[in-house]
């Protein structure tokens, strides 16, 4: 037993090393260590809000070298991440008969890629790790996702033998069924007819259909007196993180509205809210955008997408291809093979209506 | 071994030498066996000798093994060659699986049942421990099973217990220390606490907590390292055999690993409250990791009050029966309304409403009928911090967390409850709503500079101001931190702090623990990191001392409390972080107890998302014999989960035909994108039992008996006289038939089984069965108890699986029910009840209410239950209680009621609905009630009332009133 005193750059390592990352590789405030960061305090705070579980991993992290303002934004972009990855699941909660969502933890899973890799996917309870020490020396850590590279069968068989649950990549995904706009938003317009009227509500946040499709942040507001019609929005609870909602919006007044998901309870609202959104912005001749930044000399190209996706686009990415630092406006980028480029692109074409506005050819790691 | 080799086998069978083999393997062993307690005792050891460190080669043992086979078969139980029955007594155990260790032993030499003595193996043992300083068994288990324990502790660690020990000792790792590394019996019996969830076989195994622990060292060595406590041949074949399996064997490599990397880390302190002779006043000021945790919500009538449930299965680790009662008895947790389900304490996580402050006088959680030791425990090592004010810090708008070192900061948000109205208060703390009873809400809101008048008033509030120095952990999220002044940490982890202050600073005295260092301030920064390294599991205190470049004395002073705690163990059941769980009552549930409907799940998901449940019976061999699908909405609550049980599984056939074949039951749920979660319910490895089979000749019961107690004695009650015994003689592995089915109950000694035996059914005429005669008795408290006991017989026999037991059973239970109201309320309630069932439902309460009583007192209780009924929200026991209870407030005055009586209001709906329930209530409490209930025949009359005004609502029958349904736990 001892006391001994650290310098910043040994508190950071040390902290690394406790995350099960390598400390030599990794900075405690990467993306890579704050996804971890975030799955250790999910597996003691578990079942809990977005807010106390960024605000514990801030408090870590507070006053460390790379702390900026911009850490907590960042923080809750991971969980985001996590949530749409599956390592944490959003799910209805009885709240002493109040139905409320709160944040439960991932059931242990592993998806192949046809590569043979697997995707790891969970948390354990008390900080145990997902894995036995024989494997958790391979895992590859890219942004939020844990990989373990392989060309055989042994590892699966592995991660089998350690109660992970395979997960056929289509299972995991879970997407719903392909539809146009209209369809998209008809079973909301439907709820909402015949919601009963609400009374305004305090602290009511919109996503502004005209505001560019190109800058997610900059598209959400409040109210104005100017504003009807019917809007994705969020609205404060009393405890936990708004809830995600589609409101029906009279003079800067919130009339009714339903909280989302109506169509999946056990799928994050956030999924629900954003494919509407999506819906909407095509209806209103907003299609939202995509980059493709293409390099000849590369099998692989960069796509940046500049709205938030569902879970079920967001893992699929993540099979497909590997999460990268955003880049240049962009919400998040993914590098995808050339090969796979084009099926994908398709398939954000169908699901979300997204209109691929490339920039042109630019060189890789730029 | 150093001496020659016993004659081989050879290749067309096994060499047998007759007498002479015997005496020369005897010699062998003898040999062996002195020079192993030599090398044992060397040093002043006391490590005893196991019989299955014989070191024989597996040809050896083939030799042995037939030697012994063929002694017994001609009656040759030496007294002179005796150790190679030792041996093979001990190798029949290390196979053995829990099922007739006689029957086993017969099946591998046969003639043992005719020419065998079972008293010759115990003294053999005997032999052998006075010889050798052989192990000797301990623990309940071994008075149990006075001879078998023998043999089956000298087999080590049977094949059965290897992978659980493995689990157990995987689950462990991170709290292992060099210590306990080094002390075999701490460890046993830190492990003994921590295998609440493993089979009925390995707790008995672990009873013996030297034992456990000695093993469990043995299998924790490095490798190329030899343990002190088993010969390294036996630790080889337990390491081959239980690396058989590659789950086990790949848990056994990771917890050797952490037992490796342990031991050269060093030594550590014993933590201060972890130790045995922690203080009550260091208690008072740092948390000990079996304190629920307490936060506070906002709800629409005020600030309300929460604890959440600590890991209380650590308590196991001081007292070996802890983990036993809280994972089967009702627990009360003062504050949180009714009582709390069996093993619920053992589910950590779980958030609880206080409705009232607890009082600091008075136990925060007590278990009903529970040993006073435990009890004890539970009041010393589960504790709120002392009042009269407690302190939240507000972590997220309408939710606080508890500050326990009681300070504030400057610029926080903070919630304050107190015992009693606060005045002279500064502006920044104003009176807020409670919606906990007993304490008074008030919100404080600190202001960026905390005056000397502010200072002061917190000060007369117990309250401390804490402004020139900052401390929190960094760098990695602690797994509990109230966001002042204390955290929790893993075992095996090192507490990283960050210690910030805006003074001018050259040094700081740091003291952990008593134990003071100074340190340098770093040059040029306002935060010092330090890193707390190798603290064992319990409470330790850091003290800051802050020192200026101009002075001597401290300029700011602070603590902060560190908790350092064992990893909860995730049972596969899930726990309450996951989004599917299975809690169970009791908490490990037997096969039969699944069977009989006497354990209730509580399966929690997400609503409203469908559980897929899959229950698969399989053998001792774990080979599958059936296996069935269901599915539920999720939450399936305990009511449910019966009638879903029932439903699906119970009336199966091919589950019915295999239950008794079944020694374990396998549950497994599925919720699609949340999760599985199982539960394995295993066949209870019972001193005594009944085994149920059927025959071309109709269902019988054979006894099994591993008591070693003598010959049982057996009493049957037919269906048809449910309180009248029958004598039994029953011969040695005799079948007990008796056509018209019945109660049989076998004791020997402590030891008890009982068993529903069916009734033979041959034709309709045999599905006609007269109504059970219930012996009248004398109106006396002797008599009711008596038929109290009696029910409680008839419920807790096991039922086979034939539905005419479980049918015939009901209608008995429900006429000792009906018998025992008659007795208690008089001929007039009972013919009013008889004249009820026959009514439409409407106008039961119009046929009972004037045979309740025609006082006026009884006329207003009848209206206000009727009254009640209708306003009921939920016919939870628990709730019809708390209905009764404050009905028999306001009306019972007169018949011996005082005040909100919530106990006697469950006494009462318990005798009038399911007496077999009270069967185990302490006698004096059981008579006290008996008494006043003679005393006071309107209390079991109004309770009558309310069950079958509540039952008969529910289901439109009168009678349903009288269903044995596990409704009360």
């Amino acid at each position: 037993m001892g006391i001994e005193v650290l310098t910043a750059q040994d508190l950071t390592a040390h902290a690394v090393q406790v995350l099960g990352l390598d400390a030599g590789a990794i900075d405690l405030l990467s993306v890579e260590a704050m996804a971890a960061s975030l799955r250790r305090a999910a597996s003691f705070l578990c079942p809990t809000t977005p807010g106390i579980l960024i605000r514990t991993v801030d408090e870590a992290l507070v006053r460390l070298p790379g702390y900026s303002d911009d850490t907590w934004s960042q923080i809750e972009s991971v969980l985001d991440s996590l949530l749409s990855y599956g390592d944490l699941l959003e799910l209805p909660f009885d709240d002493e008969g109040v139905a409320r969502r709160r944040l439960f933890l991932g059931v242990p899973a592993f998806v192949r890629r046809a590569s043979g890799t697997c995707l790891l996917i969970g948390i354990r309870p008390e900080g145990a790790p997902l894995v036995r020490d024989d494997l958790l020396a391979r895992i590859e850590y890219d942004a939020h996702v844990r990989l373990i590279r392989s060309t055989s069968s042994t590892v699966a068989e592995l991660l089998i033998a350690d109660r992970l649950t395979e997960l056929q990549p289509e299972q995991w995904f879970g997407a719903p069924r392909v539809a146009l706009p209209e369809e998209v938003v008809a079973p909301y317009a439907a709820r909402l007819d015949v919601a009963r009227a609400s009374g305004d509500f305090e602290g009511l946040r919109m996503i502004d259909p005209t505001a560019p499709v190109t800058y997610y942040r900059g598209r959400w507001r409040s109210p104005r007196p100017s504003d009807s019609g019917r809007f994705v929005a969020r609205r404060p609870q009393a405890f936990g993180t708004d809830l995600w909602c589609f409101a029906e919006i009279a003079g800067g007044q919130a009339t009714r509205l339903i909280d989302l998901p109506i169509v999946s309870m056990l799928a994050p609202a956030a999924d629900e809210a954003w494919r509407l959104q999506a819906a909407i912005d095509v209806l209103e001749g907003h299609q939202q955008r995509l980059a493709v930044h293409a390099n000849p000399r590369s099998h692989l190209s960069i796509v940046d997408l500049f709205s938030p996706m569902p879970s079920w686009i967001q893992r699929r990415l993540d099979v497909v291809g590997t999460p990268l630092l955003r880049s240049r406006g962009a919400l998040f980028c993914y590098s995808l093979p050339n090969l796979e480029l084009h099926e994908e692109l398709e398939f954000l074409r169908i699901m979300m209506w997204t209109v691929n506005a490339s920039l042109g050819e630019m060189p890789l790691g730029a | 071994m150093n001496e020659g080799p016993l004659p081989p086998a050879q290749a067309d069978g096994i060499q047998r030498l007759g007498f002479e083999g015997l005496t020369l393997c005897h010699e062998r062993l003898e040999a062996h066996f002195n020079e192993v307690r030599s090398r044992r005792a060397e040093g002043g050891n006391r490590i005893p000798v196991f019989a299955l460190e014989h070191g024989l080669s597996a040809a050896e043992l083939a030799v042995l093994k037939a030697e012994v086979c063929a002694a017994i078969l001609q009656r040759n139980l030496s007294r002179d060659a005796w150790l190679p029955f030792v041996v093979y007594a001990a190798e029949v155990g290390y196979e053995y699986r829990g099922d007739e260790y006689w029957q086993t032993f017969e099946a591998l030499a046969p003639g043992w049942i005719e020419n065998g003595d079972r008293h010759y193996i115990r003294a053999r043992f005997q032999d052998f421990k006075d010889r050798f300083h052989g192990a000797e068994p301990t623990g309940p288990w071994a008075r149990h099973f006075s001879i078998i324990c023998w043999p089956i502790t000298h087999a080590v660690l049977p094949t059965d217990l290897q992978r659980q020990l493995a689990r157990v000792l995987f689950e462990y790792r991170s709290a292992l220390t060099p210590d306990l590394l080094a002390d075999p019996d701490e460890l046993g019996r830190r492990l003994a606490g921590r295998s609440w969830q493993a089979s009925s076989r390995f707790q008995n195994f672990a009873q013996n907590t030297s034992l456990l622990g000695q093993v469990a060292v043995a299998l924790l060595v490095g490798e190329d390292e030899e343990s002190p406590y088993l010969s390294d041949s036996t630790l080889k074949r337990i390491v081959t055999d239980l690396s058989a399996e590659r789950e086990a064997g790949r848990w056994l490599t990771d917890a050797k690993s952490s037992a490796t990397r342990i031991r050269t880390r060093g030594f550590r302190t014993v933590a201060r409250g972890s130790g045995k002779g922690s203080s009550a006043a260091q208690r008072r000021t740092l948390p000990i990791s079996s304190d629920p945790d307490l936060f506070v919500r906002q709800r629409e009538g005020g600030w309300t009050a929460y604890v959440e449930l600590p890991d209380l299965s650590v308590l196991g680790e001081r007292l070996p029966n802890v983990n036993e009662e809280l994972g089967r008895l009702r627990a009360r947790f003062q504050g949180v309304g009714g009582p709390i389900a069996g093993g619920r304490l053992l589910y950590p996580g779980q958030q609880f409403r206080l409705a009232e402050w607890p009082r600091s006088d008075s136990p925060l959680i007590q278990l009903e009928n529970g040993s006073a030791d435990v009890n004890a425990l539970l009041a010393d090592r589960c504790r709120l911090s002392p009042g009269p004010c407690w302190l939240f810090r507000i972590r997220e708008s309408g939710f606080g967390t508890e500050v326990r070192g009681k300070f504030v900061r400057s610029g926080h948000s903070y919630v304050l409850l107190s015992d009693s109205p606060l005045s002279a208060l500064p502006t920044w703390i104003v009176p807020a709503a409670s919606s906990t009873a007993g304490v008074f809400a008030y919100g404080v809101a600190t202001p960026t500079s905390i005056g000397p008048d502010d200072i002061a008033a917190l000060e007369h509030l117990g309250i401390a101001s804490v402004t020139e120095v900052g401390i929190r952990p960094a760098g990695f999220v602690p797994a509990l931190w109230d966001g002042e002044g204390s955290a929790e940490w893993l075992a095996g982890e090192d507490p990283v702090i960050a210690i910030r202050s805006n003074r001018a600073l050259t040094k700081c005295i740091l003291t952990l623990d008593n134990t003071p260092s100074l340190v340098p301030w770093p040059v040029a920064t306002d935060e010092l990191f330090v890193r707390l390294r190798d603290l064992d599991v319990g409470s330790h205190e850091l003290l800051v001392s802050l020192l200026p470049s101009d002075a001597a004395a401290p300029v700011a002073k602070a603590g902060f409390a560190v908790l350092i705690r064992s990893p909860h163990m995730r049972p596969a059941t899930g726990t309450l972080r996951e989004g599917l769980t299975i809690l169970a009552n009791p908490v490990a549930p037997t096969l039969p107890e699944l069977w009989d409907g006497q354990a209730a799940l509580h399966i929690i998901g997400p609503s409203p998302a469908r559980a897929n449940i899959e229950i698969a019976l399989a053998d001792r061999s774990n080979r599958e014999l059936v296996v069935r699908r269901s599915s539920g909405a999720l939450p399936i609550d305990p009511a449910r989960w019966v009638q879903l049980f029932t439903s699906a599984f119970g009336r199966d056939d091919a589950m019915h035909r295999f239950y008794e074949e079944a020694e374990s039951c396998h549950v497994a749920v599925t919720a699609h994108g949340v999760g599985t979660v199982t539960l394995r319910c295993e066949r209870p490895f019972a001193p005594l039992r009944w085994a149920f089979g059927r025959d071309r000749n109709g269902p019988f019961v054979r006894l099994v008996d591993n008591t070693d107690g003598g010959r049982a004695v057996v009493r049957q009650f037919e269906f048809g006289r449910p309180v009248d015994a029958i004598p039994v003689i029953l011969a040695d592995r005799a079948l007990l038939r008796e056509p018209r089915g019945g109660l049989v109950i076998a004791e020997v000694g402590g030891a008890r089984a009982l068993m529903i035996l069916p009734p033979l059914v041959r034709d309709l005429e045999d599905l006609r069965a007269e109504p059970p005669h219930v012996t009248p008795g004398p109106r006396s408290v002797a008599e009711v108890i008596r038929l109290i006991g009696l029910a409680h017989l008839w419920a807790s026999a096991s039922l086979p699986a034939d539905p005419f037991a479980s049918t015939r059973r009901l209608v008995v239970l429900r006429a000792i029910t009906g018998h025992l109201t008659e007795l208690v309320c008089g001929t007039r309630w009972g013919q009013a009840e008889r004249i009820a069932a026959q009514r439409d439902r409407g106008l039961i309460a119009s046929e009972l209410t004037a045979a309740i009583g025609a006082q006026s007192y009884q006329l207003a209780l009848a209206g206000d239950l009727q009254r009640r009924v209708g306003a009921l929200t939920s016919r939870a026991p628990a709730r019809l209680a708390d209905s009764f209870a404050a009905a028999l407030a306001l009306h019972g005055r007169a018949a011996g009621v005082r005040g909100q009586d919530g106990r006697l209001a469950e006494f009462l709906l318990r005798l009038a609905s399911q007496p077999s329930s009270l069967g185990t209530l302490a006698s004096d409490d059981l008579r006290a009630k008996v008494e006043l209930v003679l005393a006071s025949p309107v209390l079991l009359r109004a309770a009558r009332f309310l069950t079958l005004l509540t039952d008969g609502a529910d289901r439109g029958d009168a009678q349903a009133a009288n269903d044995e349904v596990s409704r009360w736990e």
